[in-house]
Order: structure tokens, then sequence, then C-alpha cells
């Protein structure tokens, strides 16, 4: 569905991004997990037609470069940063986000979506008078509002309770099992563990490792003697063990 | 794509009908200022004192006199000018109410008094006070005749033109015998007054037999009205609400510019970005909304001014023509100061603080027609000036199509240079990331 091919961007002397290619197929979650600073959220906004690669290619199966309009159309975006207005309510957001979409949406759909987040009790409450979980739910149930054959999540548990996590990925699964393919970034291994089929490792702008969860440790994790820790063990030895920004 | 475009302006509109601070800006304030200022200018134009400015441009014992007269009324405030030309353009500035000028040969035909001549006044009066410029010649009237007095008084001024009278009188063969009689009875009777009036105060209801008998009128006016070439607003409300208009575009803008600074603050443009619309979408989607929010606020405040202050549009179509003009010129305006100071809030506060200078300057502070001439000059300066001017002529200056539309180009004019700043400012930042 989504493929990136050797794309490279820079701000100014730094390579945030440095030769990245990727594919994500229909029905399949695609994890990118690195640390802070490593170049996920810097390729995911390639990815989504935000941001124009430097050099290297995004194609949307069928649709080509989302840097055209038609072809974000396919898209479903949850920033890593929470993108709501506070003066709207959950269903004013939802309503205005869809018709940006092109779509019409019922009322009955826009219940649905709320239910889908858990957040229909609260649909006409201002967003500003939401908690950090019901914030980044309802950021997600924007990027689902069009129904996009391509998910791109930005971090979409960063900060939030266990309930909403486990929520989230829920929402996720279930997503990929209709068809839909997602790219997820994340800094957290248990995350990627849980709801990736295929896991890219990046730091400094590169893809480090590529696989299942199983390849990577088979390649990748502690050697013999070591207790195995997984995908932990893949993460500290692929990018040291140095602090990040 | 219209879809999208109404979907953003509303949603805007939504969010700022919902802050309260923005909602204070765009429409409290500017009411309030309106009402305000229509209250204490509306006290400042009621009749202050009569003032008048008097000129003597030949002096003489009697223009001098009838001139101390004049200061000495306790209903008038009196000044004086050096010439003609200055009393009359002290009434087109509208600092008094009317000019009195005693003319060269005042003293010369008074003395002519009783021989067919009167004292020549001529008056030019400001034609908004005409009533008080009739009472005030009513005036010069009554101390016309005090004046006579004092030409009675004076027996050796009186008895030349009295014996050159008594012969012409003798000489007429015109009149018939009876008359002559009776008029020469009345000079005898003036003469024997004026004899009196050496010694005594007597004999002045001689004089008012005399005067009564002649239809006698000692003072000849010539009055004149001067208009000020500029049209008086109906009311201090017809200047206030304009003036509460400019308060009004000046909350619009900054409540755009604080939107569109907020889509960044909340990461709502990379939402915005990501969906299937460009860039250009976005943007007139927003400038929609800021055009919809000031036509709607002009609106509201010159509805109030109609239906509660009795601020009769002149031309209600016209009108609603100009208000479309200035909302979209502002949302230019708008666009620029957010194209050149949306950065960052430090740049943000400075695109604000420009709005206001302009505003002030504009006629936000002092309305237009109040603004001395420096000030006026340097409103030009500010598109809030040529939203006033292009406001005011369907609202209650009139003038021709014309003028009007003269108006509503200059403040097309002034869209069209925020516009092009605004472009040129997101070209030029475009280059440099
Ligand atoms: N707009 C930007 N300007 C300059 N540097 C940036 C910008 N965005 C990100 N960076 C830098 O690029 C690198 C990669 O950032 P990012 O893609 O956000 O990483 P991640 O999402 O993996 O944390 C970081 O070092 C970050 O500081
Ligand atoms: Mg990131």
């Amino acid at each position: 569905m989504l493929s990136l091919r050797s794309l490279r961007r820079a701000y100014g002397t730094l390579q945030a991004v440095d030769g990245v290619s990727l594919q994500v197929g229909r029905g399949e979650v695609v994890g990118l997990l690195g640390p802070n600073g490593a170049g996920k959220s810097t390729t995911v906004a390639m990815a989504t037609g935000l941001l124009r690669p430097d050099s290297g290619e995004v194609e949307l199966a069928g649709f080509g470069d989302p840097i055209n309009p038609h072809a974000r159309r396919q898209i479903g975006l949850a920033p890593q940063e929470l993108a709501l207005y506070s003066g709207l309510t959950a269903t004013e957001t939802l309503l205005f986000f869809s018709r940006l979409y092109g779509v019409a949406t019922r009322r009955d759909q826009l219940r649905t979506a709320l239910e889908e987040v858990g957040l229909s009790a609260r649909g006409h409450d201002r967003v500003g008078t939401f908690s950090g979980g019901m914030k980044r739910r309802l950021n997600l149930a924007v990027a689902l509002i069009h129904s996009p054959s391509l998910l791109v999540l930005d971090e979409p548990t960063a900060g939030v309770d266990p309930q909403s996590r486990a929520h989230v990925r829920e929402i996720i699964r279930s997503r990929a099992t209709a068809g839909c393919a997602v790219l997820v970034t994340t800094h957290d291994m248990e995350e990627a563990e849980k709801v990736c089929d295929m896991i890219a490792v990046m730091d400094h702008g590169v893809i480090l490792a590529h696989g299942t969860l199983s390849q990577l440790v088979a390649a990748h994790g502690s050697k013999a003697g070591a207790a195995s820790r997984g995908l932990e063990d893949v993460l500290l030895n692929l990018t040291g063990r140095s602090l990040r920004e | 794509m219209i879809q999208q475009v109404i979907a953003i302006a509303t949603k805007d509109l939504r969010l700022l009908v919902r802050d309260r601070g923005a909602l204070f800006f765009t429409v409290f304030f500017p009411v309030v200022i309106a009402i305000l200022f229509g209250m204490v200018f509306g006290k400042m134009s009621t009749p202050n004192p009569f003032e008048v400015v008097v000129v003597v441009e030949e002096p003489g014992p009697l223009a001098n006199s009838f001139a101390t007269a004049l200061r000495g009324d306790s209903a008038l405030v009196v000044e004086s000018a050096p010439n003609r030309e200055s009393a009359i353009d002290a009434v087109r500035k509208k600092r008094v109410a009317a000019a009195i000028i005693f003319p060269v040969g005042f003293d010369a035909r008074a003395e002519t008094i009783f021989s067919g001549g009167s004292m020549p006044i001529d008056c030019v009066g400001d034609p908004s006070r005409a009533a008080e410029i009739g009472l005030l010649q009513g005036k010069l009237m009554e101390i016309g005749f005090r004046q006579l007095m004092l030409v009675v008084s004076d027996r050796d001024r009186l008895m030349r033109p009295m014996g050159e009278m008594r012969n012409q009188i003798e000489g007429n063969r015109q009149m018939s015998d009876s008359e002559r009689t009776a008029v020469l009875k009345i000079l005898a009777g003036v003469q024997e007054l004026s004899g009196a009036k050496k010694g005594e105060e007597q004999g002045s209801n001689a004089i008012g037999g005399a005067t009564a008998a002649f239809e006698f009128r000692p003072v000849s006016i010539r009055a004149e009205m001067m208009t000020s070439g500029e049209i008086e607003p109906p009311s201090s409300y017809a200047v206030t609400f304009p003036q509460g208009v400019v308060w009004g575009l000046a909350g619009c803008v900054m409540a755009f510019v604080t939107t569109f600074v907020g889509e960044r603050a909340q990461g709502t443009m990379t939402r915005l970005r990501a969906a299937p619309i460009s860039m250009q979408i976005i943007l007139v989607g927003k400038a929609l909304g800021c055009v919809v929010s000031s036509l709607v606020m002009q609106a509201l405040l010159l509805t109030l001014a109609w239906s509660v202050f009795g601020v009769r549009p002149l031309d209600p179509w016209t009108l609603l023509l100009a208000m479309s003009i200035v909302s979209i010129v502002f949302t230019a305006l708008a666009m620029m100061i957010a194209a050149l100071f949306e950065s960052s809030g430090a740049a943000e506060g400075a695109g604000r603080a420009l709005v206001i200078v302009l505003a002030i300057v504009g006629g936000g502070s002092i309305p237009l027609v109040f603004m001395p001439p420096l000030l006026r000059t340097i409103s030009v300066a500010s598109p809030f000036r040529w939203a006033i001017s292009a406001i005011e002529g369907p609202l209650w200056r009139g003038g021709s199509i014309a003028e009007q539309f003269a108006a509503m180009g200059s403040i097309a004019i002034v869209g069209v240079v925020c516009a092009s700043i605004a472009i040129v400012a997101v070209a030029v930042r475009r280059r440099g990331s």
C-alpha cells in the first residue's frame, strides 16, 4: 500500500532521515521503533505528504505521491503532537475533519466513531475539558473518521494511561484486520511487540534492522548466556546506551 | 472544494464565538466605544455660547461704538478679527457662528441716515446655526436703534444732514403739501429732541413717534451664509458607530491572526495540511471566516446605530457594498499581518501593536471628521481611515456615485497592497526555508 524508497531529509546540517526504505502492505501493521530524535516523525511527515523529501520517493499504491491532495484522501494521520481545537466538542471535531476529507458523516456514524474510541459519553463536551488520554483517543478517532486505507500513527500511545493504551492497540489491530495498512511509530518496545507484524528499528535517520519480532530477536538479541529480554535487548544492542534528546 | 472552504470558515467562526476574549474585542468593545463616544460628542455639540467675530474695516466713531455695543451684549461671545477674510474663514472652520463686518464707509453712510442712508452691516453666518443668526440680526437692529441715539444726540453731526434734508424736502415738487408739512414737523421734532438730549434724558417718546412714522430701519444687513464645504453628520452616533467599526475591524483582524497562529501552536495546521486540500483552500477558508466575521460585526453595529440611535443610512445597498469591500480588504490586511508576524508569539504581539496603532491613527480615537489637519494627513497611512471614508458616504455623507465609488476604490487599493505584501512575504519565507 505504502512504499518509501531511499528517503532523505536534512534540517540545515542535520541529516534527520538518511536513506529510509520501507513497505507497508494491506492489513499489515509496521512499527517504526527508535529512540527520540531517530527521525521517525520526519519519516512520517514525508510519508503523508507534509514534507517534501530532499531525495527519494513516496508512493501510495494506485494514488501516487501523497504530496498531491487527492492521494492524501487515502491516509489517516494521527500526529505525534495532539492536533485538536479545544473550543470544539468531540462531535464537532469529527464532523469538521470528515468534511475536510469530503465525507458526509451521518449522526450514527459519528456516534459509532466516538464509541470506537470510548468517548460516546463525552461527545458534546469541549475538547478543552478532556484528559490527556481522552485527547489521544480523539486524536486517533480523527485519523479514522474517513475510513482511510492507510493509517499513519505517530506515537499514538505517548503519555496515556494503560487502559487507553490497551484500547488504542485494539483499535489498531482491528483496523488492520479490516484490511487497513498501518504505519505506527513508537519508542515503546512493549507496544511494538504487541501490535506490530513487522518492526523497523531506526536511529540517526537510518533503519538498522527490519523484520518480525522473532527475526529481530534471533538476529540481534543478546547472545546465549545472558537472559534474553526480547526487543529491548535488540534495541539497546542496535542503538547503544547513550542518552537521547 | 467549496464544502471544505465552508467547513474551515464555519469552524473558525464557531471558535470565535466561543472565545470570550475575541468576542469582547470584535463586538462588545466596539459597541461600547460607539455608544459612549456618541454620548460624549453629543454633549459637546449642544449649542455652545453664541460666538461671533467682529471686523471694523474702517474705524470711525460710529463703527467703533457699534462694535463696542455688540461686545457688551451678554448673549454673545465676541472676538475680533483683523480683516474680512480671516473672519469668514473662522465661520467656515466653524470656530464661530457668524462674522459681523462693518464695511468701509460705515460712518459716512450712517451720517446720511436721515436722508435715506442706513448703517450697512455684512453678516456671514454658518447655515447650521441659522435660527440663532436670525436672532442676531434682530439684535443688530436693536443696537442700530440705540446707535441712532448717538447720531441724534450729537447736535453738530445732526444739524448738517438736517439742514440738507430740510432743503431737499422744501424743494421736492413731487411731495404733496400735506406730506411735506408732516415730514418737516417730524424733522423739527427730531431737532428739538436732540436739543433736549443734550441737557437731560427726555423726549424718547418723540423719537418713538418719529421712527414709527417712517418705518425707519437704521441698519441694513447684508446677510450671507457660508457653508464649511463639509457636510455635517446628522448626529454624533453617525460618527461614533463608524468609529466603533474601526475597533471591530481591529478585533476581527486580531482574531484572524490568532486563529492562524493558533493552528500552528495547536498542531492543527498539520492536520489541515494532511487533509486532501491545497494550502490555497485552507487560506481561502480561513479568509472567508474573517470576511464573514467582519461583515457581521459591521452589520451588527450599523443596525444598532439605525434601530436604536436613529442613524438611518442614506443608501443601504451602497452601504452594504462598502461594508463587503471593507470586510474583504481587512481580511487581506489580516493575512498580511499573519504572513509578516506569524512566526512567533513575540512577532504576533508586534502584529497586534501595529493593528492598534493603525486603528488609533485611522480614526479609532479621534473620529475622522474631528481630526486636526496634521492627524488627518497622517491618517492617510492607515487602512482604517479609508474604511471609514467608504462607509461614511452611503451612511450619512452622501455625495455622487463617482465620489462613493472613488472611496470604495481607494479602500480596495489598500486591500490589493496588503494582499500583495502578504503574498511576497510568504514567497520570501518559502524560499528561505
Ligand atoms: N523542523 C525541524 N527543524 C530542525 N530540526 C528538526 C526539525 N524537526 C526535527 N528535527 C530534528 O531532526 C531529528 C529527527 O527528528 P524527528 O523526526 O522528530 O525524530 P523522532 O520523531 O524519531 O523523535 C531530531 O534531531 C530533531 O531534533
Ligand atoms: Mg517523533
